[in-house]
């Protein structure tokens, strides 16, 4: 199964944000601290309302948190 | 592992160690196919699946950290949904073949086992599915 075309930063930012655990974010944004673990291994593309979600837990604009990267 | 995937690999056991005994058993001839006897065991192969269940169940949520009470996010809900279309395939394709085989070579009195056979088959390969799709990502 291919990976999903989409890069994120949300380790880095969850580091940057006070050392913030999979869990923690998963809980304020309503999932598992292993769904957050296949979205920063970029093995599951969270939803648009979750994607948005991830970014105003850190305060980013949307493409800061995840970027397109297919050719 | 999460709760929801250790659920699917308890399903997914203890419906082959209790199914697996009773259609081998049936088989092997050790229990009397066609019989009132036939009936008695499938209930205690029943009760059996269903006090294991409950036992591994509660010691996965016990020591599952709170993950077991929590409401399904969209990812648990897509490998459901993807684990349960697969098994809906699965199952289309053994009624249709049962009901082929009516016509050739089945006894009707192994009809109603045939059927439950098919529904227990599409629920291994639901628990299966959705035990790739966990360790996949989705």
């Amino acid at each position: 199964m291919a990976r999903p075309p989409i890069a994120n930063t949300i380790r880095r930012l969850r580091f940057e944000h006070g050392e913030m655990t999979q869990e923690e974010l998963g809980r304020r944004i309503g999932m598992t601290r292993q769904t957050i673990a296949a979205i920063e291994q970029g093995k599951y593309s969270p939803s648009l309302e979750a994607a948005f979600r991830i970014a105003r837990v850190f305060g980013q604009p949307l493409e800061a948190v995840f970027q397109w990267t297919e050719e | 592992m999460p709760f929801r995937e250790k659920s699917a690999w308890i399903s997914l056991i203890s419906n082959l160690l209790v199914f697996g005994a009773f259609f081998g058993s049936l088989a092997a001839g050790l229990i009397p196919p066609h019989s009132l006897a036939t009936f008695h065991w499938f209930i205690h192969a029943l009760m059996a699946l269903v006090l294991l269940q409950i036992v591994l169940h509660a010691i996965a949520a016990f020591t599952a950290r709170g993950d077991a009470g929590s409401p399904k996010d969209e990812r648990e809900k897509l490998i459901d949904m993807k684990a349960t279309r697969i098994a809906f395939y699965v199952l289309t394709i053994l009624l249709l073949s049962l009901l082929l085989s009516l016509h050739f070579f089945m006894d009707l009195r192994d009809v109603p086992w045939a059927i439950f056979l098919a529904v227990l088959l599409s629920d291994l390969v639901k628990s299966a599915g959705k035990i790739v799709y966990y360790r996949r990502g989705a």
